[in-house]
């Protein structure tokens, strides 16, 4: 499945939003299960295969950084920011993608650089 | 802790420190009251916004983001990593290279206020220093 459509939709993006969380972590391979009994919905890391949370990539420096060390481990990244607060992330080898906050840029120039050695 | 000396500390420093997060704090004009606990303490930032507990600065680039937004104008920055080595950079001042992003950053609002503080640049590292 191509991601285009979703970093189409997280370059629109004006501020950080769960969808988008849940969305980068099914393209990552998250899988969603219900616990049994208590009906609450657990999700399984593609990696770890452990029970856990959906990170808070759109939101978060740290957890956007951390969807660069799952999906391009070991890669230099670059974001900068100017005084109007526009942001802009780079990943070594690929094209400076722009976002409305520094995490959704991050998410972008991961997926976009995903998306392009696939 | 003077300007030099702090952004030294975090230019050396091989990862996270709660009593590095707590001189940026000082330095950086946050003040800090007790509650009734013991151990209890609520900063506040120079803008005016409340901590229940010190933030992480050294640990989190969210934080160390925040430090910059809560101390500085809006200048323009950057902020580049790999594993094991990390670079950050405000205005027009020197790239302050560190162990990590939070790191890195810290070192760079550090330096900043220092240089909006005192006229007198010769108080920071030199080059060679770093």
């Amino acid at each position: 499945m191509s991601l285009q459509p979703l970093i189409q939709k997280l370059s629109d993006a004006e501020e950080p939003s769960r969808k988008f969380d849940t969305a980068i972590a099914i393209a990552l391979g998250f899988e969603s299960f219900e616990e049994e009994g208590t009906r609450k919905v657990l999700w399984l890391h593609p990696h770890s295969k452990t029970p856990t949370r959906i990170p808070w990539y759109t939101r978060s420096l740290d957890e956007a950084k951390e969807l660069l060390d799952v999906i391009l481990p070991n890669s230099a990244v670059a974001l900068s920011w100017t005084a109007e607060g526009l942001f802009y992330a780079k990943i070594e080898g690929g094209d400076a993608c722009r976002g409305a906050t520094g995490p959704l840029a991050i998410c972008i120039a991961a997926l976009s650089y995903h998306n392009s050695i696939r | 802790m003077d300007a030099k000396t702090l952004v030294m500390a975090l230019l050396r420093a091989s990862g996270p420190s709660k009593e590095l997060d707590r001189d940026i704090a000082i330095f950086s004009g946050y003040t800090v009251r007790t509650g009734t606990k013991p151990g209890e303490e609520f900063w506040t930032s120079p803008s005016q916004v409340d901590f229940l507990n010190l933030p992480k600065f050294t640990a989190s680039i969210d934080a160390a983001f925040d430090l910059f937004k809560q101390t500085s104008p809006a200048y323009p920055g950057g902020l580049s990593w790999e594993p094991q080595s990390a670079s950050a950079r405000l205005a027009d001042d020197r790239f302050m290279q560190a162990e990590s992003p939070a790191l890195a950053l810290c070192a760079s609002v550090v330096l900043r206020l220092a240089l909006s503080q005192y006229a007198d640049s010769t108080v920071l590292p030199r080059a060679e220093e770093l």
